[in-house]
């Protein structure tokens, strides 16, 4: 699972997130890629998962590019615990995903296996998807 | 080889963001002028229809269009297409004036025709570069170079230098930059889920270390030692 190696502080602020992806937003690495349309915290599972589709969609051909990167901490205090004492424990990691961003690129297979790669894909994911091509107007 | 197309504008158009939204609801996309022909920049609005019929020919980006500017024609490339992150939508499109005899400096795109005979063993074609960077008459803009890829074996490699010699194209970019290469792609399903199943990876909930404890761990090793 992608996680950071070293980091700064263990506990960040939840942040906000509106609008949209400010780069990241074009095919640059493959052929086709798979875009958010939706803005979510995508956890490192769900990366994983979707990475996993693509991977067994494709079988052996094809080079798979993970785009995104689950750099923030989420923590959750634990069940059946009173109000107070500060702040929870980091239990997972996400990556702050903004409409635009594509979050995974393909190449090496023909445009229908990876229509159904990425297809696959979006299903591990929390947002609304498209599947993308390089330099499309 | 790029033909003229005709696309109209409209001058006097108002600046600002709000102004810009106006504009694009009105089904028209706000664009510049520019060039060595003119004195000063000239705003202008195209039709959004137009406009996107003008950049999908064959000649794609690299069109040449006649811009009718509230009735006087000026020859323009269009530059810098600003897209909605998301949506089809072209939302500003600068236009920069051209001359038919002089050379102006371009990106083309690559075709990679063919499948490589690496694409048996598993070989995947790599692709770092979609386009390369061209110097030629604004007449003579190629839509794509096509790279022929079907004899390329398990680590070949084609650079610019490889890129097929046009008329009067002169490619501008490092002459040893790789353009394709055959990469093998990572292990198979199997292995990967192996490499899971081994745990090499850190676990969920184990914690990244801190880069501040790290130094002050350091520098207390340090202390000691001296």
């Amino acid at each position: 699972m992608l996680m950071p190696k070293r980091v700064k502080h263990r506990k960040v602020h939840r942040g906000r997130r509106r609008g949209v992806a400010k780069g990241g937003t074009e095919v640059n690495f493959g052929e086709y890629g798979i875009q958010a349309l939706e803005e979510a915290w995508v956890t490192s599972r769900q990366i994983e998962s979707a990475r996993i589709a693509i991977t067994r969609a494709v079988k052996r051909g094809g080079k798979v590019w993970i785009n995104i990167f689950p750099d923030k901490p989420v923590t959750q205090k634990p069940a059946e615990t009173r109000m107070g004492s500060g702040k929870g424990n980091p239990e997972f990691w996400v990556a702050v995903v903004k409409p635009g961003r594509v979050m995974f690129e393909l190449a090496g297979v023909d445009e229908d296996l990876a229509r159904e790669a990425m297809r696959k894909a979006g299903h591990k994911l929390p947002v609304k998807t498209r599947f993308v091509k390089r330099e499309e107007l | 080889m790029s033909d003229q197309i005709t696309l109209r504008a409209n001058k006097g158009r108002e600046t600002g963001s709000a102004a810009s939204r106006r504009i694009r609801k009105e089904g028209k996309v706000p664009a510049i002028v520019y060039g060595a022909d003119l004195d000063e920049p000239v705003l202008v609005t195209v039709n959004r229809r137009e406009l996107r019929a003008a950049l999908t020919t064959e000649a794609g980006t690299n069109a040449l269009i006649s811009l009718d500017i509230d009735g006087s024609e000026q020859l323009a490339l269009a530059r810098q297409i600003d897209k909605h992150p998301y949506r089809t939508e072209i939302r500003h499109v600068d236009f920069v004036t051209v001359s038919l005899t002089d050379t102006i400096v371009t990106d083309v795109v690559l075709d990679f025709v063919g499948t490589p005979l690496a694409a048996e063993e598993g070989g995947v074609l790599s692709t770092p570069f979609s386009s390369v960077s061209i110097e030629v008459l604004a007449t003579k803009i190629p839509s794509s170079i096509e790279i022929d890829v079907s004899e390329m074996t398990m680590s070949d490699s084609l650079r610019i230098s490889d890129l097929p010699e046009l008329e009067g194209v002169t490619y501008l970019d490092d002459p040893n930059q790789t353009v394709a290469t055959i990469v093998i792609p990572r292990a198979l399903i199997e292995e990967e889920e192996e490499e899971l199943a081994e745990g090499e990876e850190p676990a969920e909930g184990e914690e990244p270390a801190l880069v501040g404890e790290e130094e002050a761990t350091e520098g207390g090793a340090e202390e000691s030692s001296e």
